[in-house]
């Protein structure tokens, strides 16, 4: 217990404070010149060490029936129907298993986290009303919200996030998103590792409703990582067990939605918690998800028998854009960048020359035009157009298309011509069909211009990541993506700082990350000094940055509301992380009454 | 009899045991791991800790000396890719889906290859044959997930008849089998065909001609005996692939079936549900094996076992 902690609510002009700080990085965004205003809108809300506060409204318990709009269908069939991968029919929660749980379709609904992002992507109260930072930045206090209920009858209290995060660190549980609190959460690292017991965790509750989390380095992100705290039922992991929701009899919730049916392989049944007390008012009485491969739920939606779906293969999208083009919707999906890497510590990849010749070899303009089409957009650097400190105007010229001087580089890398240089295997990580065609262009595109051999190789997802993240690396070449945790560049960067993802070792830019990250005072500055690292990044080319995913959603006309409406940037889809607590999405999205009877049947 | 039973099903065991040892240390060379890496790979800590917590620590042998011990006690362990529920119980569950969709096919494709195979044996070299050869090559080399593709296509997608695919429901079998039978009918009719034009030819169906019986008799009983035989051992031994199910089938009809379980596990290094499912079909392959066997002595007395 560290008694020298101070509550500090912040005051106009506070550096901390979430408007000043808005404020603040549209100024910035302004005189970068960038058109896109959404990095500062998410700057504004994960910076926000400040006072947050819920809205008075949507306080009383949801007995009464949501109002519906007049074109809305009428609530018994306000049912939407959509697809999920059948591999990741695992479990419905995150701190179960974040890479096996049901994260295509509905997820993460059965309870709200403390915080969750708007259309705008800012963070907004969740299940915490209000939070603040001690002047450090190392000591956080969420006041939760105390109408919450389990519908079991038992209230929601900060113990649950303490029985929660506990459960993450348990190292008996062996969860497979341990990286993300470590270096960061108070006793994390030391826990993961069975050093010190799970209740020395830097997770406290101070009576039921006041969370205090502290951090080992000053975090003014946590609020954003904290997107990421859908609680667990301390009652029901103790009684029970952690998998309690994967069935019916055992599941509990207070979220928005309770478990009707969990049949592994066919489908998932939620529907309206009606004893549920949290702010988001939602229209939907019941989401039926329908567990099939993603590659037959083209045909469903061509069947009117899901409602939405996203990534289409590229023949797909063609099909789409000739007999229904105002159902295709470009996402920002969660700012993922697809790029080459090299193992940087061997031949002939330790050569800088040969990774800049590689970098101007690639004609990210012919694979927008040919073959991204919808799905994405041309990427020079690592953070995406619209994420926060996003530079990509300022980088695009250092790895920019030039095939000479890309053949100039090999030549003085002493590889005139491809001469000598090795033959290569370019191995991708379980490509879907857009990543195929995309990694055998680049391949082609390179091989072309340098007058090298590259053959391509897939790899499926688990042999892949050993490779990738064994040391030292046993993947020399290859073709991957990162897409974002939390609205952070910190996220982002921190894929690339020493001992990461990557062989690749740079001490500049770990301080500048590091520096960056921890830093609580101008929110400008600490966006400048994350530019300043994505630069030394970007210059040492350990990657050949290729494009940003903008994935491709389909959606049903008769699915509406306010999620389908343009956001502050102009962007119209289903907002990651989509129909999730963690999101506004459930709020802002109703059936409308053309839809189609029967659609979730069986 | 029995004692011949009783050795082959003896055999088996030791079979069993063979292939569990083969398939267990297998598993453990492929390189990955059971579980996600992740975005961002396991940080050491927490592999240690899944180590542990799954007994990978150990090693292999002692690992497999553990497995067998609960295996004997019918335990054959939790799927990693369903935890709340045990390998016996998954099985159990998806199984009979597949074995549904496998005798339906079964009960379709082989009584219809053998009338168009007669049918094309008893019409041999005519139009009608010819039609019916090219249907049957065709029938055996399309892949029946491109025909799946096309029956979704062209039955739920342009006619609106039936569902693209799902479980539950009478019109949910429709496409799959449709789409499964097409293969064995196809191969029932060509080995239908050859054999019986075989047998036709043989001594003794002129002799019993000579004699006088009918066509129908001839052709029932000479030739429709004898000639069951190379069938016999050409379309039994497809049974155990038919009723182990396809993922091709299940995967692009939604069934949630066995067939699935045959790749995802090896995906997922799914190490329980993978021992279980070779186990399984070594079983099924060696009971039905036995059973052709068995079949031979009653349709020719000559074979003594």
């Amino acid at each position: 217990m560290t008694d020298d902690r101070t509550k500090a609510p912040f005051v106009a002009g506070d550096a901390r404070d979430p408007r000043e700080i808005a404020r603040r990085i549209s100024l910035l965004e302004k005189s970068l010149g960038r058109r896109s205003l959404m990095g500062a809108m998410a700057g504004a809300g994960l910076v926000g060490a400040g006072l947050r506060t819920a809205p008075a409204a949507a306080r009383a318990a949801r007995q009464d029936a949501p109002a519906l709009p007049d074109d809305a269908a009428p609530l018994e069939e306000q049912v939407y129907v959509l697809p999920a991968d059948t591999t990741l029919d695992k479990t419905p929660d995150f701190y179960e298993a974040v890479y096996e749980r049901v994260s295509d379709a509905a997820f993460d609904i059965f309870s709200d986290p403390l915080v969750r992002l708007n259309r705008d992507f800012e963070i907004i109260p969740g299940a915490a009303l209000e939070w603040s930072g001690n002047e450090e930045g190392t000591v956080w206090t969420f006041q939760i919200d105390p109408n919450l209920m389990w519908n079991d009858g038992t209230p929601v209290t900060a113990n649950d996030w303490v029985a929660t995060f506990r459960y993450g660190a348990d190292p008996e549980h062996a969860w497979d998103f341990t990286w993300f609190f470590q270096g960061v959460l108070k006793g994390w690292d030391e826990a993961i590792a069975g050093e010190i017991p799970l209740e020395e965790l830097g997770v406290r509750a101070e009576g039921d409703h006041t969370l205090v989390l502290e951090t080992v380095v000053p975090a003014p992100y946590l609020p954003a990582m904290l997107l990421y705290s859908n609680p667990l039922s301390a009652k029901q992991l103790e009684e029970v067990g952690p998998l309690y929701n994967s069935n019916p009899e055992t599941s509990v919730s207070a979220g928005p939605f309770m478990l009707e049916e969990w049949q592994a392989d066919q489908r998932i049944v939620y529907v309206a918690n009606p004893d549920y007390t949290g702010t988001l008012e939602v229209p939907v009485q019941r989401v039926v998800i329908k567990l099939a491969a993603p590659n037959t739920w083209f045909t469903m939606y061509q069947n009117d028998e899901i409602d939405y779906m996203q990534k289409p293969a590229p023949a797909e999208i063609q099909i789409a854009q000739a007999e229904f083009p105002e159902q295709i919707y470009s996402s920002v999906g969660d700012f993922r960048t697809y790029y080459l890497f090299f193992d940087v510590t061997q031949a002939p990849f330790d050569d800088v020359k040969v990774r800049q010749a590689f970098s101007h070899a690639v004609d990210r303009d012919a694979i927008k035009t040919q073959i991204l089409g919808p799905s994405g957009v041309p990427a020079y650097s690592w953070l995406a157009p619209g994420f926060p400190a996003s530079n990509s105007e300022g980088l695009k010229e250092i790895q920019g298309f030039d095939p000479e001087r890309a053949k100039q580089l090999l030549a003085e890398a002493g590889f005139e011509g491809g001469a000598g240089f090795p033959a290569l295997t370019l191995q991708v990580r379980n490509p879907i069909p857009l990543e195929q065609n995309v990694s055998q262009a680049v391949a082609a595109g390179i091989a072309e211009t340098l007058g090298i051999q590259i053959e391509v190789q897939n790899q499926d997802q688990d042999t892949f990541m050993d490779a990738l993240t064994a040391k030292p690396t046993e993947i020399p070449f290859g073709f991957v993506s990162y897409g974002m945790d939390f609205l952070d560049p910190f996220n982002m960067l921190s894929v690339w700082l020493s001992g990461g993802r990557h062989s690749w070792v740079s001490e500049e830019f770990d301080t500048l990350v590091r520096d960056a990250a921890s830093f609580t005072g101008d929110p400008e500055q600490r966006a400048t000094m994350f530019q300043d690292a994505e630069r030394v990044l970007v210059e040492d080319v350990p990657a050949v940055f290729i494009y940003h995913e903008t994935p491709v959603q389909l959606v049903k006309p008769w699915v509406r509301g306010a999620v389908l409406e343009p956001d502050a940037n102009g962007i119209t889809s289903v907002h990651w992380p989509g129909y999730s607590a963690m999101s506004t999405v459930p709020a802002e999205l109703y059936i409308g009454a053309d839809a189609p009877a029967g659609r979730g049947d069986a | 009899m029995a004692r011949y039973i009783l050795g082959r099903l003896l055999g088996l065991v030791f079979v069993l045991l063979a292939v569990s040892a083969v398939t267990f240390f297998l598993t453990r060379l492929v390189p990955g791991d059971p579980f996600a890496a992740g975005e961002r790979g396991l940080p050491e800590a927490t592999q240690a800790a899944r180590a542990a917590k799954y007994g990978f620590d150990q090693p292999v042998w002692r690992q497999y000396l553990s497995y067998l011990g609960s295996v004997v006690r019918g335990d054959f362990g939790v799927p990693f890719q369903a935890p709340t529920t045990t390998v016996v119980e998954l099985i159990k569950d998806t199984w009979p889906v597949t074995i549904r969709i496998g005798l339906l096919t079964i009960a379709i494709s082989y009584p219809l290859g053998i009338l168009l195979g007669f049918v094309a044996a008893v019409r041999r070299n005519s139009f009608l044959d010819y039609f019916l050869t090219f249907g049957s090559t065709l029938g055996l080399v399309l892949p029946n997930f491109v025909v799946a593709i096309w029956l979704i296509l062209l039955f739920a997608v342009r006619l609106d008849w039936l569902p693209t695919g799902g479980w539950g429901k009478p019109e949910h079998y429709v496409l799959p089998v449709l789409a499964y039978s097409l293969a064995p009918t196809a191969l029932v009719a060509r080995y239908t065909r050859t054999s019986l034009v075989d047998t036709l030819g043989a001594d003794h169906v002129r002799t019993a001609r000579a004699k006088g019986l009918s066509n129908t008799r001839v052709l029932t009983w000479h030739v429709g005996r004898n000639a069951l035989i190379p069938f016999v051992t050409v379309m039994l031994p497809e049974i155990p692939n038919i009723l182990t199910g396809s993922i091709f089938i299940e995967q692009a009809f939604r069934i949630p079936g066995l067939g699935r379980f045959f790749v995802t596990s090896t995906f997922t290094r799914d190490y329980p549900m993978i021992l279980a499912l070779v186990l399984l079909v070594a079983v099924v392959w060696g009971v039905t094996y036995l059973l052709t066997d068995l079949l031979y002595t009653l349709l020719d007395p000559r074979i003594r076992l």
